[in-house]
């Protein structure tokens, strides 16, 4: 049943199933109190009138006249009414109709102006002999009953009403205060703040018990990832210390007179020790933006500004590969952030254009506000692109694109990008610029 | 120019390692394992300039610093911080050191902002906005202009700001983290040679009237203007 599946649904359909319920049974009550109230009445003037004149009878109206008489002082039978009509006259009775009455049962009511009577039921019997008996009691046992009927249920089933209500809200608002906290929790730790626990009470009820098992398989992740961020960050410290004494080291050699004939072979090996080590730098920057930790740097950031610097730092770099910055779109847009990952957000975008495309080939920056709430920055180029099929590819860590191989670089530019994106709240997405590849990073306008 | 180093650094190895480098560039250097060590030799003699360690056993580089600065002892300092502690780094220059460098540290940077520190000391107390004249080249930082032999220089935004920072250290090495952090205010490495490329351009604007190129390129270590 999928209209129920939402907990605010759930409630109300409950709460509107209890209602018709609880209103059919006051309905029901109702209707059959009266119609009991009805029956005994019907029964009690049948009886009062088989008395007076028993079925298959003939009495004089003289004594019929005496027997009313007898019944209305009786104190059983007093509280009825009767009325002997003979040639359509009233003879006898203690009460008088100002309308004639039909054969059989009906009904009387405030408008027959009988004394004492609000609502009652009247049997009228031929006797034959042109004579006719009525007898009429009331349906109400005291005046003005109706009302206080009305009230009694109104009452009853209302405060019943009001309890299952006030049960509804407080279990719809203790479930949805859980279903928050845990929410609160999730969208922390999705923001990389994996410390954060379901906050758990200690009683032992289901949802302690449940979130006491979510804040279990929360440790065991934060402990994985633990692990698995040691040994990357592990990995790279220690391989980067050798590896930088190496690189000194062919410095020095670099710098010695006597190096004069294998120099450029020795600054080739420095250049390649330079790009291991920028490798790494990668790595331990992705560690270091998944870790959260820059979120202390966060500032109000006029991104406008910094995409225009940015594209001017890369200008020259730009240009020299024959490249050229074709549209500087760019809207007023402020967004809270660290200035240097954003900042290296633009330039590794431009320079990912830059090494990807052949000279000759345009690139496009743009900035909006493409969503209310949402800066999207584009970095578009006219060159080859990626497919669709291998774009997840090029967002993997240590997934260089085949094609790519020939190329500088150490592939961790996007992924990175896409970790900062992340750290800001947003996303990076790769789509098609028809022709060529575009990348938009959204983030949240601070 | 050889320069008296105290190095302040509780890794025998990487201490060692460090001096021999500061030798070979020709530097005087003296090891303290620790703070206290640190706080005796400062107050016993003089040192042009102290590299520290962030992280020392009892008292950390940051605490030294302080106390340093504290009581009144200006030599220069240039704190080494491990790599992703970028917040560390402005921490320590926000508590009065005069740069960073992220371990592990290529000595011929080390040697470039050694020689930078030491020397910007003798520019502490003029206004940035002062002149600068370094052979035919007049900078205004005020007016945003540059000369060369009398002629306007046609400089775009990055371009004067690559020259002037080049001017201040006229004479002495400035290398490309020292231009990115300082011209670029960047804080990590582009993976393209951003800096090569502007002073590439650079060069252009100062030889267009077929002047000799001011700026040397010192090989794998970065850039200097002829002083």
């Amino acid at each position: 049943m999928i209209p129920f599946r939402s907990l605010r649904a759930l409630t109300l359909a409950f709460l509107l199933f209890f209602l018709a319920a609880t209103l059919a049974t006051a309905f029901g009550i109702y209707f059959a109190t009266l119609r009991t109230i009805d029956h005994l009445v019907v029964q009690r003037i049948t009886g009062a009138s088989e008395m007076i004149a028993p079925d298959g009878d003939p009495v004089p109206a003289s004594r019929l006249g005496r027997r009313i008489m007898a019944a209305a002082r009786d104190r059983d039978t007093a509280d009825l009414g009767y009325i002997l009509f003979e040639q359509g006259q009233q003879v006898a009775g203690n009460v008088r109709v100002t309308r004639p009455l039909p054969l059989g049962l009906s009904r009387v009511g405030v408008a027959d102006r009988i004394k004492g009577l609000t609502y009652g039921r009247v049997l009228v019997r031929d006797l034959g002999h042109g004579m006719r008996l009525a007898v009429i009691a009331e349906t109400e046992p005291f005046d003005h009953y109706d009302a206080a009927r009305k009230r009694i249920y109104l009452f009853g089933f209302g405060s019943i009403i009001a309890v299952a209500l006030a049960a509804a809200t407080t279990f719809t608002l203790i479930v949805r205060r859980r279903i928050i906290e845990m929410r609160r929790t999730v969208d922390a730790i999705f923001e990389g703040d994996l410390t954060r626990r379901v906050p758990v009470d200690g009683s032992g009820s289901a949802f302690d018990m449940q979130a006491e098992g979510f804040n279990r398989m929360l440790t065991r992740i934060n402990g994985l990832m633990d692990e698995v961020r040691n040994v990357t960050n592990g990995v790279a410290h220690e391989l980067r210390t050798p590896l930088a004494r190496l690189r000194n080291q062919l410095s020095l050699i670099a710098h010695d007179p006597r190096a004069d004939g294998v120099r450029d072979a020795v600054e080739e090996a420095q250049a390649q020790a330079d790009r291991l080590l920028a490798l790494f730098s990668a790595l331990l920057r992705i560690a270091e933006v998944d870790s959260g930790a820059r979120r202390e740097n966060f500032t109000d950031v006029d991104l406008r500004q910094l995409v225009e610097d940015c594209v001017e730092a890369t200008e020259a770099v730009v240009e020299e590969s024959g490249h050229h910055v074709a549209e500087l779109a760019l809207e007023p847009v402020r967004v809270k952030g660290d200035v240097q990952l954003l900042s290296q957000v633009v330039i590794n975008l431009v320079e990912n254009a830059v090494r990807h495309t052949p000279a000759g080939s345009a690139i496009r920056v743009g900035l909006s506000m493409a969503e209310p709430g949402w800066a999207a920055l584009t970095v578009s180029d006219d060159g080859p692109g990626i497919a669709p099929e291998d774009r997840a590819r090029a967002l993997d860590r240590f997934g260089r694109l085949s094609g790519a191989g020939g190329v500088k670089g150490h592939g961790f530019g996007l992924p990175l990008v896409a970790s900062i994106a992340r750290l800001h709240g947003g996303a990076m997405e790769l789509g098609d610029a028809g022709p060529g590849l575009r990348v938009t990073v959204t983030v949240p306008l601070g | 120019m050889s320069l008296k180093v105290l190095i302040v650094e509780d890794d025998d190895e990487l201490a060692a390692q460090l001096s021999d480098q500061l030798r070979m560039f020709g530097h005087d250097p003296v090891v303290a394992p620790d703070g206290r060590r640190a706080n005796q030799l400062v107050a016993e003699r003089h040192f042009d300039a102290i590299i520290l360690d962030r992280i020392l056993p009892m008292m950390d580089g940051i605490t030294l610093l302080k106390s340093l600065r504290d009581h009144n002892i200006l030599t220069p300092v240039i704190v080494m911080t491990a790599l992703g502690q970028s917040r560390q780094k402005i921490e320590g220059l926000d508590h009065g050191a005069d740069d960073y460098v992220v371990k592990p540290v290529d000595p011929a940077e080390l040697n470039a902002r050694l020689h930078a520190v030491t020397r910007a000391r003798a520019w502490t107390g003029q206004g940035s906005d002062e002149t600068l004249r370094v052979g035919e080249i007049v900078i205004s930082p005020a007016r945003h202009s540059a000369w060369r032999n009398g002629k306007a220089l046609k400089l775009q935004k990055t371009e004067f700001r690559l020259l002037t920072e080049l001017a201040r250290h006229a004479g002495t090495t400035v290398t490309r983290s020292m231009l990115l952090e300082r011209v670029w205010n960047y804080d990590f490495e582009p993976t393209t040679n951003l800096v090569d490329a502007y002073i590439r351009r650079l060069r252009i604007r100062l030889t267009e009237f077929d002047e000799s190129d001011p700026i040397m390129t010192i090989r794998g270590v970065g850039y200097m203007l002829r002083g």
